[in-house]
């Protein structure tokens, strides 16, 4: 059955040129993805309208690029003779060199023998979730298959479970599993190795180091990671004739830069405006986009510089999407595959001026080094980041220091249930901040990244309602 | 001035009828199935008991979970607020507000000026929420008015399992072919439900004086077992379901809550998201 889809395609960006150039992929990726009537494509725009203002030419160009991303890993088997995925959620410190060499190789040799990305799983949940609306879907699949939440793999495992078990995504050659961010999840990743027969390599990360530690990161675990990663190049060298250069690492980590440094631009100007000029929605695909980087990082940039000059445009001319004078709150997580949840806040007028990585205070980049050697010296900036280093330790800090320092109005911290690094420190975040600033209004929500089955608009509109009128009538009380 | 706030939760539809700050009319009837229609009954009643008309209102604020289904309301506001407002009103001495409804319960801290310091909710499960001893009375037949009284003639509480509804009907199944008296069964029944929201509250933290509101502060055995639970008396406030409805009327001239609900469509959204084109 021949599918309209000019409309959703344009609106992620695609014009019709590049639609009819890949009309072949486009068609194949969307029966893959169980997109497969004209209702389903009809039912994805609206979602996707719901989700993002897609007259935003910053957001179009950065939904092009997640599109792209998500179609080429949906067809990375059939276009690539071997696929080597770098598990979530990849910092792009790590993945980007990835990115590089398989521009580079590919090149070369003059055809897709590669695909190596640290992209691909983030970008399928966020195109799957906010433009198909399929994650749910997803997530149930992979508890057909006994990989529910409860057995303590998040949602994020489960929508790649189901997609792996419909074969909406490929079975990788190789999987570099990765403990940055949690330690559990280069557990899932050997399990589903075994499942699903793919090999695994592990960038094995100590995610803990000793409270009150931060800034100043264990050199031990700092040398770790940085001579793990230097085996993990060497054996997808040795064993799939991947071999990363020098010059792929630095022009990877010269990339990563890029983006964090035009992000965090982002960042500080909203986190130093009074209103909001542009949806959170809108931005988070800018947000995770600069976590994972990819390979349109020229794309990106480019898409992350339409957005900051729309932000100034909209600041500029007045266009707010929370006036001057709403209340500027902290936020410890960011909703992934389904953005209501922040156009609720804003339609109640809740300011999310920063959010999670967002923030590092100076101590973060000014602190010395442990390490002398460059390459260990940007593996030890991951480490900083708030949540990544002694997780609860450092979240408390930081939390405390972005309400100080960007004299902020209260805290949303989020418990996210079936996230250990997420929910371990959400109810110490507001207990801490309770003794620190006890007239500072908290509040503790529940939300999942991906999955949105138990979290209707509804059940957190009258929370956020009523938060938001505390937080207003805190500000008169204190002015 | 003379104002009605509507509170329709999912159990109950309420409205208070104030002038001048003076709470003079109320009436309370079940919310049913059309929303929009039990609001409007409603005020009419809570209206001709108090002598009055529609037209004679200044002001109309909704609040509850159907707030923004009212369209005849001028504004709506969270239940949270309205019920810390209104308790306040009629008790100052008020610090902490456990309010238990049909369907959901919630804890609040409140400040002496009435705003919010900080809340706790439950409204995913039924546990600990009127429904929950609805249901429990359903199978042991007795009407729900008859629960509290049964409860504290109890000498013998049995242990129940306070975390799930449906746990604990297969354990009062599971007590009563063990020929546990059913008093003991209704007591166990009461104090899990205390219990289950007395915990919910230590997240925000206890301060006396503490109200208990909402349509289950009329069950005498539950207002026993969280006396018990938090060691401490609680104030019942009378009417104890309509300090929601009452704190609404009295924001009325606040500029709290939104006004721009009144073109949304009123069955559920669904997954049909928001437009946002043209607000940046």
């Amino acid at each position: 059955m021949s599918l309209n889809y000019t409309e959703l395609f344009k609106m992620c960006g695609l014009d019709e040129a590049w639609q009819e150039a890949n009309k072949e992929r486009l068609d194949k990726f969307l029966y893959q993805i169980f997109i497969r009537t004209q209702e389903d494509v009809d039912a994805s725009i609206e979602w996707t309208k719901g989700q993002y203002n897609t007259d935003s030419p910053g957001v179009r160009k950065l939904l092009s690029v997640m599109m792209r991303e998500c179609i080429d890993y949906a067809l990375a088997r059939d276009e690539h003779e071997i696929v080597i995925n770098y598990a979530r959620p990849t910092m792009c410190t790590l993945s980007q060199g990835l990115h590089v060499a398989e521009r580079r190789i590919n090149k070369e040799l003059g055809y897709n023998k590669y695909y190596a990305r640290g992209t691909s799983i983030v970008d399928v949940m966020i195109i799957m979730g906010s433009v198909f609306n399929k994650s749910n879907w997803m997530i149930e699949i992979a508890e057909d298959m006994g990989q529910t939440a409860a057995k303590g793999h998040c949602s994020e495992y489960q929508i790649w479970e189901g997609g792996l078990e419909k074969g909406m995504i490929p079975v990788p050659d190789v999987e570099i599993g990765c403990g940055i961010f949690c330690d559990q999840a280069p557990e899932v990743e050997l399990m589903m190795a075994d499942e699903f027969g793919f090999d695994m390599v592990f960038t094995d990360m100590p995610e803990d180091h000793a409270w009150d530690s931060w800034p100043a990161m264990d050199p031990e675990a700092v040398k770790f990671i940085s001579e793990n990663t230097e085996m993990v190049y060497k054996y997808l060298s040795e064993k799939y004739g991947f071999t990363m250069t020098e010059e792929d690492k630095t022009q990877g980590a010269l990339e990563a830069t890029q983006l964090y440094t035009t992000y965090f631009r982002i960042a500080e100007l909203l986190s130093r405006t009074d209103g909001l000029p542009i949806s959170r929605a809108d931005l988070s695909l800018a947000f995770i986009q600069f976590i994972v980087g990819g390979v349109y990082v020229e794309d990106l940039l480019e898409g992350f510089k339409l957005i900051e000059k729309e932000i100034r445009g909209n600041i500029r001319k007045g266009n707010w999407v929370c006036p001057p004078g709403s209340p500027r709150v902290f936020a410890t997580m960011t909703p992934i595959a389904d953005l209501r949840f922040f156009h609720e806040a804003e339609d109640v007028g809740i300011n999310v001026c920063n959010l999670w990585f967002e923030y590092l205070p100076e101590a973060g980049l000014t602190a010395p080094y442990s390490s002398d050697v460059p390459k260990e010296q940007m593996y030890e900036m991951i480490y900083r980041f708030n949540g990544l280093g002694d997780l609860c330790g450092s979240q408390l800090r930081l939390v405390k220091d972005a309400v100080e320092k960007l004299k902020l109005d209260g805290v949303m911290v989020f418990t996210c249930m079936f996230c250990r690094p997420l929910c371990l420190p959400a109810n110490m975040t507001k207990d801490f901040l309770g003794k620190e600033h006890p007239d500072l209004p908290v509040i503790l929500m529940e939300l999942d990244a991906y999955d949105s089955r138990n979290y209707t608009p509804e059940q957190y509109r009258t929370r956020l309602e009523s938060f938001a009128e505390i937080l207003r009538m805190n500000k008169e009380m204190s002015a | 001035m003379l104002a009605a706030g509507v509170d329709v939760g999912a159990a109950t539809a309420k409205t208070a009828i104030v002038k001048d700050g003076e709470v003079i009319a109320w009436d309370v009837m079940p919310t049913g199935d059309y929303v929009e229609q039990a609001a409007l009954d409603i005020t009419l009643s809570a209206l001709n008991k108090a002598g009055y008309t529609m037209d004679d209102l200044d002001h109309v604020v909704s609040t509850g979970y159907g707030r923004r289904a009212v369209k005849f309301s001028e504004r709506a506001i969270s239940e949270i607020i309205c019920h810390a407002k209104g308790v306040n009103h009629m008790y100052p001495e008020v610090r902490t507000i456990i309010d238990i409804g049909g369907q959901d319960s919630k804890v609040i801290s409140v400040r002496p000026n009435g705003t919010v310091a900080d809340f706790v909710m439950n409204d995913k499960c039924a546990a600990g929420t009127g429904r929950f001893l609805e249901v429990m009375a359903e199978v042991l037949k007795l009407d729900i008015s008859e629960m509290g009284p049964t409860a504290l003639s109890s000498p013998h509480p049995s242990i129940i399992n306070s975390t799930c509804t449906i746990f604990a009907e297969s354990e009062m199944v599971s007590l009563r072919a063990q020929k546990t008296p059913k008093e003991d069964i209704v007591a166990g029944l009461h104090r899990a439900v205390s219990r289950r929201v007395g915990i919910l509250g230590r997240q925000v933290g206890y301060k006396e004086v503490i109200a208990f509101t909402g349509g289950v502060a009329k069950n005498s055995g539950v207002v026993h077992f969280l006396e018990t639970f938090l060691e401490t008396k609680i104030l019942v406030p009378e009417p104890p379901q309509l300090m929601g409805a009452i704190g609404a009327a009295l924001l009325a001239n606040s500029n709290l809550g939104v006004t721009n609900f009144h073109d949304e469509p009123e069955e559920p959204a669904g997954d049909v998201g928001f437009d946002v084109s043209g607000e940046i």
